[in-house]
Parts: structure tokens; C-alpha cells; sequence
């Protein structure tokens, strides 16, 4: 730190210019932060605060209307609507998380063994990441067709009646999304998984077998700990990514069979973009907002507490 | 030391705090991009015009903005050239922007004055571009460039005027059609020797007997196709067939939680009940023209892909008059000119449109869409595509959408509601209450 602040001489000066020293030490900080600062304030920042400024009024294909104070907000918070459609992204979080995080894992402890076609089979489970979410989407919504999907020619092969409706049983349809999105997006968290077993050092194995450890005590011991850090930065954002669903879900089932997959992200996206109701739907997406701003301090205090 | 360890959680905030933010702010962006500033494409089309339109003796560019995509938007590539080589004066530069956030931009470019020269709209959704005097009345420009507007049918000018005043130029009207597969009404013994088919009675009762017997003589196949993922367009075929309104007469309350409209849905469950229609089937149109289905109450833009191959063996009538009425659902593409346009590029457009509708139409037809100007549809060009006079018989009991401008905000409401009815997670007597409830709240904002 010392090395780029030449005029930090400590002792050399009394408080005075030591306080100007710091001052401009903070201006210099925000200086080099400006390629940073001005597009996040842009992009970020301005629309933020635009759209907590509609959510304030009743805001129409027009533009704006009239303004309403708080009232759009209670309108929301009198919606049981809102509450089971917040319960519908929480509930997609429980599902996803979990399995992709194991998922992930798993291939990750496959493919760190010394195979052949390593690089190869490394692509393969990485590749669907590459696409976007539209094309998984319509990918997985052919191969869910109950009448000629794969998906149930596969199960007819195994023996099952094969008639499962995927996509508009309200049983299998959670399902079908998860799936769906854990192939997707298994290969990102693999390959993190993956970096994360080449940092463990070789030798803590070694010693490990030398003591007589065997395979689970091994993985119990030293794989997961050796983890920890990169498992905790994968739930936090695997959490926030699933709470964000809502490609898959408006193009594979379109928040259905009736509004059973109607996420907090669609149900702001038809508010807004089909019924033209803007503000509200601004409102809908800052009481969102703030909901996720809780859960990632929240998982901040834990995770800061175990690492601290 | 001790500072570094500070850094770390602040660091780690920041990024908790921008990973979360991008969940939420996408949407902000949007809405805000929707509410009030122009989108990119808005002004870069209107700079692009309104550089070009200071030179003397040049053609007048103007620029059209639709949302035609696939085999629609071809037809229209075709007019536009056609327009820009039929004369020197007037040159269209067209921008073709995606229907999902059409009217998001339209809206949006109509309100802050920078967009278009003309633009395509649907009839519904003109009433608060006319309410807001965004668009320019149409009648007194036509007569400038010498556009007889008596030519369009007088059901499409009506749906396009506000105190006797024409504010947009209607090109089509569209609807449903009525189409049936001829090969699997043969093997239910259903057909006549005409190749029309033999329907029963024309009551509920009477047709689900016709799909009964298709499903007892032909079981591999849906005796018809429903399109569930838009069930409200069913829905509004058959509930303006038993006489049903949308809203009441002064566009103040719905008017739709009623006993029409419940023996409708009633209806539509018992279809799908009895398995004459596939409830589970999201691709019902394809189903239908793939053979997998006998009946289908299909678009007449669906006309081109099934009954352009007569190999399909497919035909197409009105709707049958199941719940009474002829009366049924329709829509319109429609020209408009916003008010911002200045006098000689109104004009410019308004030559446009006169194109569009008489030398354009014929082309347009050919769409499916049954063009709304009289001379294109009495052509004989016109009556030799298939089933044409069948599509202009069913265009003379069409009903448009009432002249709201909550308009698409009702019908998103009736759309996802239905959604909820049809696949049980609520009753339809409550599940039109609930419509009913919604669509009021929005109409007293």
C-alpha cells in the first residue's frame, strides 16, 4: 500500500497535512474507480432510482399518470398473489440449489480423476452453458413433449406408460424446470467445483493415505474442507440465480398448467409488459429487490462469520 | 493488517450487493426504457428520416414501423418494394421490431414525439393513442392524395373512428376460421359428398355428439385441436356466439361473470373432460395440421400453410354457430400517422397507405388476412384463393374488441385467469369472479 502513496511519510508531519494526505488518497481511490462508477451509475444506479420513482405512480403505456404514493405497494401487499408467486421462486431455490450444487460436485470429482478424454468429456458437461436460456428452453420443451418427446420414449423404454405430461402436470412440472436448468447450468458449477480440487494440495492426500484414511474419510476430510470456500460462493450464487428464474419458465410453460410455475420475475414481467402497468409493476420489482437485498445479507453474515 | 481485513467484507458486500441488484434491475431498466426514454431504435430510425427529408428535389423518406415476423413480414417486404418502385417521390424505409415489445416502443416512441412517419396497430390497441391525440385523423389527408375511403368496408371504419372521425386506415380484418380435416371426417363418416362436413345439431349438446362420434370411429386422434395456450381467443369466439359482452355499454364494469359465459367454459371443460380435446397438447396447431386432429378453430393467417398444400386435404367454413349467434372474435391491422409527423410527411405516408390498401391488398389477402378494402376482396385475383368467399361470409359477423384503451390490460387478466380455470386450480364460477373483480379494479384506476 505504502509503495503508491509516496507523500504517506508517517512521523514526517503533524495531523494536519496527514488528514489532506488521506483526503487525497480517497480522491485518487474514487479517480481510478470512475471507468467503474459512471456505467454502474448509468445502467445500474439511474434506472434503479427511475424505477423506484415510477413505482410511486400510476404509470400506463403513456407514461406517467398520476402519482399514488405507497399505494401501489399496498395494492401488491393485499395480493395473495404475490405471496404465492413469491413462494414459487423461493421453492424453485430449494430445488435447484441443492441438486446442481451436488451435481456439480460430482462431475466435478469424476472428471478430477485421471481419465482419458478428460478435456473432452470436460466440454461436453461445459457446453450447454454457452447457450442462452432460450435455446435450453425450447431444446427441453421438445424433448418433454409428452406424445413424441425423448424424454418420455426413454421412460416407454424402461418400462413406464410413458405418459407423463411434463410440462402441464403440476406434479412433474417443478420437475421438468429443474432438470432442465440443472443441465444447463451444471457445467458452470463444475468447473468452479473442478478449480477449487486443484487448489487442495496433493500432499495433504498422500499423508492422508500414508495414515491409512480411506476413500470417504479422504473426501470427508480434507476434499470438502478444501471446498468450503469455493461451495460457499456457489449456494450464494446459485440462490440468487434461482430466484431470478423466468426464461425457462415463459417459454416452457408460460407460468403454467394455470400460474403453478408462475415465478415473482414473470408475474413482474406480465404486470408490466402485458398489462402495461408500469408502476406497478416498478413497485413489484422493488419489494423484489429489497427481498433479495435481505437474503444476501443475510447469507453475507453467515458466510462472513464461518471465514472469519 | 487490520485494514485488509476491513476490505474483505466491504468487498464482498459490494459484490452481494450488485448480484442482487442485476436481479431486480433488469426489470427497472426495462420499465424505465418503456416509461420514458426513447429506445435506441426509435431515435436512431428518426434521425436516419429526418435527415434525408431537408433535400429538394430527393423523395420524402419516411419510416414504417411493424411487427411483422415469418410469412406475414415477407408479404409486407413485398408491398414496400412494390411502393418504392411504383414512383419517385416517396421512399418507405421500414423498421420491423419484435411483437412482444411492439407496443412498449410504439408507446413509448408515440409519447415522447420521436419514432415513426407511420406505423402499423391493432384496432384494440389504438383507443389510447387516439385518447392521448398521439395519431392524426386520417380522413382529411386521404382526400389530399386522393384515397376514396368509402372503399373499406364499413365494419373496419367503424372500428377505427372516434366521434365519426376515421383515425387510422384499416388493412385487414382477421379472425378464426372454422377448419376441418377432410380425410378423418371421411373415416368418421362425417363428410358430405361436397367435401363440407356433416355437423349435427348446432347446440353444445349436438356438436360434442359430432366429436363423439369422430372419437368412437377415429380414437388415435383429437376429435378437435383447442387452443389452450390462448384459450381466451376460444373462449371470446364462443362467448360472443352466446351473445356475450366484455365489458358493460359504457366500458365502466366488466360485464362477463354470467351465465354465458359459464356454460362456455362449461363446455370447453367438458371437451377436454371427455378427451375429444387434448388438454396437455401445446402445440395444438400443429397437431391439427399434422393430421392429429379433425377440427380446429384456427386464424385466417393459418390460411397460407393449411390450405395453400392441398395434399393437407383441409378445408375451412365459419364458424358453426355452436352457442346461437354467428357473432365472433376479431382483430385488425391498422395505419396510423402520430401527430408529431410533420404536414409533408404526413402526406408522404399518407400515399403509403393508399397504396397499401388498394395495390397492397391483394397482396395482403394472399396473407389469409381478408383485406379491408371492398374493391381488393371483389377481385377475382382475390375470390381465387381457396376458400375466400367463405372467409369473407364469416367477415361480416365479426365483433371488435369494445373501445377501451385498459383494453389489453383486460385481456391479459381474462388470458392468465382462464389459464387457472382450465387447468383446475380454480372453479369457473370463481374463477370468473375473480376476472371480473381484476378487470374492475383496473377500470377505476
Amino acid at each position: 500500500m505504502d509503495t503508491w502513496q509516496p507523500s504517506a511519510r508517517p512521523n514526517a508531519a503533524p495531523s494536519r497535512p496527514k488528514r489532506r494526505s488521506v483526503w487525497r488518497l480517497e480522491l485518487r481511490a474514487i479517480l481510478y474507480l470512475i471507468p467503474f462508477l459512471v456505467p454502474f451509475a448509468a445502467f445500474y444506479l439511474w434506472p434503479v432510482l427511475n424505477g423506484a420513482w415510477m413505482s410511486l405512480h400510476v404509470w400506463g403505456i403513456q407514461g406517467m399518470e398520476k402519482y399514488v404514493g405507497f399505494a401501489n405497494y399496498r395494492k401488491i401487499l393485499d395480493n395473495p398473489d404475490f405471496y404465492s408467486y413469491l413462494w414459487h421462486s423461493f421453492y424453485f431455490v430449494l430445488l435447484c440449489t441443492p441438486t446442481v450444487i451436488v451435481l456439480g460436485l460430482v462431475l466435478a470429482l469424476i472428471i478430477n480423476q485421471n481419465l482419458r478424454f478428460r478435456t473432452f468429456i470436460r466440454s461436453a458437461f461445459f457446453l450447454p452453458y454457452v447457450l442462452s436460456v432460450s435455446v435450453i428452453s425450447f431444446i427441453w420443451l421438445h424433448l418433454f413433449d409428452p406424445k413424441n418427446g425423448p424424454v418420455n420414449a426413454l421412460l416407454r423404454l424402461f418400462g413406464s406408460s410413458g405418459d407423463i405430461n411434463w410440462l402441464t402436470d403440476r406434479h412433474f412440472v417443478w420437475w421438468a424446470l429443474t432438470i432442465a436448468t440443472d443441465w444447463w447450468t451444471v457445467g458452470f458449477v463444475m468447473v468452479l467445483f473442478l478449480a477449487g480440487l486443484q487448489e487442495i494440495p496433493p500432499d495433504h492426500y498422500e499423508a492422508a493415505k500414508i495414515d491409512g484414511a480411506g476413500a470417504w474419510a479422504r473426501f470427508r476430510h480434507i476434499t470438502l474442507p478444501g471446498l468450503s470456500r469455493v461451495t460457499k460462493i456457489q449456494i450464494f450464487y446459485q440462490i440468487i440465480a434461482s430466484l431470478k428464474l423466468f426464461g425457462q419458465v415463459q417459454i416452457m410453460t408460460g407460468g403454467g398448467p394455470g400460474d403453478t410455475t408462475n415465478t415473482m420475475i414473470r408475474y413482474i414481467y406480465v404486470t408490466g409488459f402485458k398489462k402495461d402497468m408500469f408502476g406497478l409493476a416498478s413497485a413489484q420489482s422493488i419489494l423484489f429487490c429489497v427481498i433479495m437485498l435481505m437474503i444476501a445479507a443475510i447469507q453475507f453474515k453467515i458466510t462472513d462469520r464461518k471465514d472469519g | 493488517m487490520q485494514l485488509r481485513k476491513k476490505s474483505v467484507p466491504v468487498l464482498a458486500a459490494g459484490v452481494t450487493l450488485a448480484l442482487a441488484l442485476s436481479g431486480c434491475s433488469s426489470n427497472n431498466g426495462n420499465n424505465a426504457a418503456g416509461g420514458n426514454g426513447a429506445s435506441p431504435s426509435a431515435s436512431s430510425s428518426s434521425s436516419a428520416s429526418a435527415s434525408t427529408a431537408a433535400g429538394g428535389g430527393n423523395p420524402v423518406e419516411i419510416t414504417f414501423w411493424n411487427s411483422f415476423g415469418g410469412g406475414e413480414g415477407d408479404f409486407v417486404d413485398q408491398i414496400i418494394k412494390g411502393f418504392n418502385d411504383s414512383q419517385k417521390e416517396v421512399a418507405v424505409k421500414q423498421l420491423r421490431l419484435e411483437s412482444n415489445e411492439y407496443y412498449a416502443k410504439l408507446g413509448t416512441a408515440l409519447s415522447s414525439g420521436k419514432g415513426p412517419d407511420v406505423a402499423i396497430a391493432h384496432v384494440d390497441r389504438l383507443s389510447p393513442f387516439v385518447k392521448a391525440k398521439q395519431v392524426v385523423s386520417v380522413d382529411d389527408l386521404a382526400s389530399k392524395v386522393g384515397f376514396d375511403l368509402s372503399q373499406i368496408t364499413q365494419s373496419n371504419l367503424d372500428s377505427v373512428s372516434y366521434d365519426g372521425k376515421p383515425y387510422a386506415v384499416p388493412l385487414d380484418t382477421h379472425f378464426h376460421m372454422f377448419y376441418y380435416n377432410k380425410d378423418l371426417l371421411q373415416q368418421a363418416g362425417l363428410l358430405n359428398e361436397d367435401g363440407t362436413p356433416k355437423l349435427g345439431d348446432m347446440t353444445p349438446e349436438g356438436f360434442e355428439q359430432t366429436l363423439a362420434t369422430i372419437q368412437a370411429k377415429v380414437p388415435d386422434v383429437q376429435a378437435i385441436a383447442v387452443n389452450t395456450p390462448y384459450f381466451q381467443e376460444p373462449f371470446l369466439n364462443l362467448y360472443y356466439e352466446a351473445g356475450g359482452e366484455f365489458l358493460n355499454a359504457d366500458m365502466t364494469k366488466a360485464a362477463l361473470n354470467n351465465d354465458k359465459a359459464l356454460s362456455v367454459l362449461n363446455f370447453y371443460m367438458d371437451l377436454y373432460n371427455k378427451k375429444y380435446a387434448d388438454l396437455n397438447d401445446k402445440n395444438p396447431w400443429d397437431s391439427f395440421s399434422n393430421g392429429k386432429a379433425a377440427f380446429w378453430f384456427g386464424g385466417v393467417w393459418e390460411a397460407g400453410g393449411l390450405l395453400g398444400d392441398e395434399s393437407k386435404h383441409i378445408g375451412a367454413m365459419p364458424l358453426p354457430p355452436i352457442f346461437g349467434s354467428s357473432t365472433h372474435w376479431a382483430s385488425s391491422h391498422t395505419l396510423v400517422i402520430p401527430s408529431y409527423v410533420s404536414a409533408e410527411k404526413q402526406e408522404a405516408a399518407a400515399k403509403f397507405m393508399k397504396y397499401f390498401s388498394e395495390v397492397g391488398g391483394s397482396t395482403w389477402g394472399k396473407a389469409g388476412h381478408v383485406p379491408a378494402n371492398k374493391n381488393v376482396t371483389s377481385s377475382s385475383d382475390y375470390l381465387a384463393l381457396p376458400y375466400r368467399s367463405e372467409f369473407i361470409e364469416a367477415q361480416k359477423t365479426v365483433k371488435f374488441a369494445p373501445q377501451t384503451d385498459k383494453y389489453n390490460t383486460i385481456v391479459t387478466i381474462l388470458a392468465e385467469s382462464l389459464q387457472n380455470i382450465i387447468f383446475g386450480s380454480t372453479s369457473p364460477e370463481d374463477g370468473l369472479k375473480d376476472i371480473e373483480k381484476q378487470i374492475n379494479e383496473v377500470l377505476a384506476d
